[in-house]
């Protein structure tokens, strides 16, 4: 079997016995779901043992977090016979042998309220921005920025830091031998802040600005006032250069503090774990870092939570990663429904609704009840289309932070896209998940899409620490490739044939299907995960971005779905008509959602 | 599996353990074994809100390293607008710096004088009668009270404590705000039906202390800054009717004194909204649960979500396989019995468990 998102498969053969490293296990505590992975070793290769699913117990009436770690921990024991748990309850870590305990265990977490943070910078589209971007890698709300740009006095910027009562201040400002003098008057105005916070709350300053003032940042705040004071490398070293991982790190590590303190059960899975609880985001950061370094691939990773939408971004060896804790679809859908009008959701509903009273009345009951489920057709609709807005608000603030990319307007040069969330990735059909991503992404050119239906990626990306190999080697069998996303640019009249194509399937000699597909439309040709074939591409009036104009032919790789045509164009217009654009939604859900197209399907064994 | 996703109190008199947590700067007025009565202070908090800074350094044209000497008053002394804080004698006169407000020197650090111009004093207050049993002085204070529990499903506002009026016998789907009059000033009114914009205007009229409905639309939604009574709802957001099983029980106790409890902090998701009928008795304690529970037949559950949205009924049947909803999605859940030979099939992760 071939890598999962690309034709070159990465340098991971089996494990030479010796380097054998015992089992891995691993948890993530969302708001909603708790899920654990086990990974072990198999005829010298790692591959994933089980997974499990929980209530996640944060929230009352548990208000433990380990309640819920606990139970996954015994759905992997009933799946393995391995037995992890001690009679206490207690991780059994070391492994004693292959069936007590595991060998390493590391855990993420993005349960509970985000961090409360006040930025401190000197010009807001620099030093501030980058002290925003780093800020934004955890679960963090920013709320209150103080800058050369605010007009407040001195007491008003005071008073409003002093009433937002933050957790953390950031302060950033002066590139590396850049400005000493007005960073030191913000240094003062957050020292005045802490004499007053600290009577009331516990706050911790990050310094990443000048470093000619690490010094006199530790005197004043930490020697001076007492106050909790982490000084990190400059966020804005040049003015043309960013470094933002200082920052991101004591991030973590203040996440982590943060949240033993104020979540039960916290302390008590950390001290299972080889390292400190890593935020979820970080670790699904970390693992989209790995598939893009892996294949020197540009990889999109889209992680749709209940509290919090993460993009994590890997372009031209450059990792991004943004964390938006005001956009998610169930515990802060009542802050994303702040952006979005019900307009814009009744757009892609393909059952009609009685208004938008409707709409937003089940969208507030879906805060309400963040682990529910879609019942009705009416109710599917609605989840679909809240995924869709708020991955596009989440991907449209994400670019702004993205060099060399267009702040808008449709997506290019992304290799392999990945679909996570119980939304995206554990719907009725994978063409539901897919499909709100097309939407909301409008990508363009030849993406291979790849979904993580366990809901592993985090956990993953914190075992890839503990061992890189394994980590690997087993997210071949915890991924599903979904297939290949062919996405044409252009305008043409619908109907008219944009694309004509043939697939040639290799090894099963002469095995050709040919198909056409009318502008506007979305078609799939089934390909069996394990088939490849000879793709051949004749647009018609339209382009595929990164492909020469005229016939084209792609060696491509079969996946759940096989080859997903998106010949709608970009941007695309809704009638104004209601019947006709719930016609034109209906039309491309039955494309993704039953396996319409040309027949017959194919499989792997090379049966028809 | 049949794990139990939400878990809601809708009780017979028990005895519940809240723990406050305090907003920062609170100090708790309680001690443990204390008794208290509804309304109580538990907590004080006098944080101030405006602050005026004040540069010696600049206003005297001295160094900041000799600032601090030239103050004439000490930190913590209050003072009254143009009051002579500091002062600086040079040869050719003497320089003064004034109290550009009245208040309290808060801090003097370095060459900066911080004055309290405004504080704002605040009470966390006891929702209901019960005994102090645990507390630190200035992060949270446990209590244990007596009653009859129902969780509801949202509100908004703060805690009161008031004489329960239940104006309807059933549930319905209109609600007439003719019925809340100056009769009803200082109760906290229960209705059957949705809450309308006219319901809370008439209940404003009527200086009522708390309103409770079935729903609320999210077009009456932030409510007025200046509403000085809390709303809430029992089953959720839209038009829907209160469940004909809760009604009765809010019914059976019109006219005793009630906490409509809020909790304490913006963020209601850590604590319910929650009624609290008091009782003088000393029920068994509530027992929550310490492990994830599954469901089983004869449990009492509130469906959570459309189509059945708000219903409560008792689990008759769980299938061994999953089922294809109309969504497409295929879940595990249960058959309930939501009216007498009304069974409906509902996914476990879409109800709650009532008892």
């Amino acid at each position: 079997m071939g890598s999962l998102f690309g034709d070159t498969p990465p340098d991971t053969g089996p494990a030479p016995r010796q380097e054998h490293t015992g089992a891995l296990l691993a948890v993530d505590v969302g708001s909603v779901h708790t899920r654990a992975v086990l990974i072990d070793m198999a005829e010298g290769v790692y591959r994933l043992f089980a997974t499990a699913q929980a209530p996640s117990t944060g929230g009352p009436p548990w208000e433990n977090i380990q309640m819920g770690v606990i139970h996954t921990l015994e759905q992997i024991s009933a799946a393995t016979g391995r037995t992890v748990l001690d009679q206490s309850l207690n991780l059994i870590v070391p492994e004693r042998d292959d069936f007590f305990g595991v060998e390493h265990f590391a855990a993420t977490a993005s349960a509970g309220k985000p961090i409360r943070a006040v930025l401190v910078g000197l010009v807001p589209g620099i030093s501030l921005d980058s002290a925003r971007r780093a800020a934004e890698s955890v679960y963090l709300e920013v709320i209150d920025t103080i800058s050369l740009a605010d007009t407040r006095s001195q007491e008003r910027q005071i008073e409003a830091i002093v009433q937002a009562a933050p957790d953390v201040i950031i302060i950033s400002g002066g590139t590396d031998d850049g400005a000493v003098a007005t960073v030191r008057r913000m240094i003062e105005t957050v020292a005045l802040t802490c004499l007053l916070l600290r009577r009331s709350t516990r706050v911790t300053v990050i310094y990443a600005g000048n470093p000619a003032l690490h010094q006199e940042v530790h005197a004043t705040l930490m020697e001076g006032l007492g106050i909790h004071t982490v000084v990190t490398g400059n966020v804005r070293p040049g003015l043309f250069s960013e470094s933002l991982e200082g920052v991101q790190t004591e991030l973590a590590a203040f996440y982590n503090t943060q949240k033993a303190r104020s979540t039960s059960g916290f302390e008590e899975i950390t001290e299972w774990a080889d390292e400190a609880i890593h935020p979820t985001s970080h670790a699904f950061g970390q693992m989209i870092t790995i598939m893009g370094t892996l294949e020197r691939r540009n990889v999109l990773g889209i992680d749709l939570g209940s509290s919090a939408t993460t993009i994590a971004a890997f372009r031209d060896s450059r990792p991004t990663l943004s964390v938006f804790s005001r956009l998610g679809i169930g515990h802060s859908l009542r802050d994303a429904l702040r952006d979005i009008r019900p307009e814009a959701l009744l757009r892609w509903m393909a059952v009609e609704a009685d208004g938008a009273d409707q709409v937003m009345d089940a969208a507030m009951n879906r805060w309400l009840y963040p682990h529910t489920i879609p019942v009705t057709a009416f109710d599917r609709e609605l989840t679909y289309a809240l995924a869709r807005e708020i991955t596009r608000h989440a991907l449209h603030a994400a670019r702004q932070r993205w060099k060399g990319v267009p702040e808008q307007g449709v997506l290019s040069g992304f290799d392999t896209i990945l679909l996570s969330g119980a939304t995206l990735a554990q719907g009725p059909h994978h063409g539901w998940g897919l499909l709100a991503a097309l939407d909301a992404l409008l990508p363009v050119g030849v993406a291979r899409v790849l979904i993580d239906p366990y809901g592993l990626t985090p956990a993953f990306g914190a075992l890839s620490s503990i061992s890189a190999r394994a980590v690997v080697q087993a997210m071949e069998t915890a991924f599903l490739d979904i297939g290949t996303v062919i996405a044409v640019s252009g305008k043409m009249r619908r109907g008219d044939v944009a694309l004509r194509g043939q697939v040639t399937v290799s090894g099963l000699t002469g095995f050709r299907t040919d198909f056409e597909v009318p502008f506007g439309s979305l078609m799939v040709v089934p390909l069996e995960p394990g088939l490849e074939a000879e793709l051949v591409l004749q647009p018609r009036g339209v382009t595929i971005s990164g492909l020469p104009g005229g016939t084209s032919r792609l060696k491509i790789r079969g996946g759940e779905m096989g080859i997903i045509i998106d010949a709608r164009g970009r941007p695309w217009r809704f009638p104004p008509d209601g019947a006709e654009r719930r016609e034109m939604i209906t039309g491309w859900e039955q494309a993704l959602t039953r396996q319409a197209g040309p027949e017959p399907v194919l499989r792997a064994d090379g049966s028809v | 599996m049949a794990l139990i996703y939400a878990d809601r109190v809708i009780s017979s008199s028990v005895t519940i353990r809240h723990e406050y947590a305090l907003p920062p700067g609170s100090t708790a007025q309680v001690s443990i074994g204390q008794r208290v009565r509804a309304l109580d202070p538990l907590a004080v908090n006098d944080l101030s809100t405006r602050y005026r800074l004040i540069n010696l350094a600049e206003a005297l044209h001295a160094p900041p390293e000799i600032a601090r000497d030239l103050m004439r008053r000490l930190e913590g002394d209050m003072v009254e607008k143009g009051d002579e804080i500091a002062a600086r004698t040079r040869f050719l006169g003497r320089t003064r710096v004034l109290a550009p407000v009245s208040g309290r020197i808060a801090e003097v650090t370095g060459p900066y004088v911080l004055i309290e111009a405004e504080q704002a004093h605040t009470e966390v207050s006891s929702p209901a009668p019960g005994r102090i049993i645990d507390l630190d002085i200035q992060s949270y204070v446990s209590m244990e009270m007596s009653g009859t529990i129902l969780e509801l499903a949202w509100a908004s506002g703060r805690s009161v404590w008031g004489t329960l009026k239940v104006l309807d016998t059933a549930p319905s789907e209109e609600a007439n705000a003719s019925r809340i009059t100056i009769d009803h000033r200082g109760s906290i009114i229960v209705v059957g039906s949705p809450l309308t914009a006219d319901l809370i205007e008439a209940g404003s009229r009527a200086a009522i202390k708390g309103l409770i409905g079935s729903s609320i639309s999210h077009r009456l939604l932030p409510l007025p800054d200046d509403l000085t009574f809390p709303v809430a709802v029992t089953q959720g957001f839209g038009a829907l009717p209160m469940s004909p099983a809760l009604l009765p029980l809010l019914a059976a106790h019109d006219g005793r004194d009630i906490a409509l409890n809020l909790g304490i902090g913006p963020h209601w998701r850590e604590k319910r909204p929650e009624i609290i009928i008091p009782v003088e008795s000393s029920p068994p304690p509530f027992q929550p649960r310490n492990r994830l529970a599954v469901f089983s037949v004869g449990d009492r559950v509130r469906v959570l979500q459309e189509p059945w949205i708000g219903g409560i009924g008792t689990i008759r049947h769980i299938p061994g396989q999953a089922y294809q909803l109309q969504s497409g999605l295929w879940a595990s859940g249960a058959l309930v019995e939501t009216a007498p030979r009304e069974t409906v099939f509902v996914p476990f992760e879409n109800m709650e468990y009532l008892g």
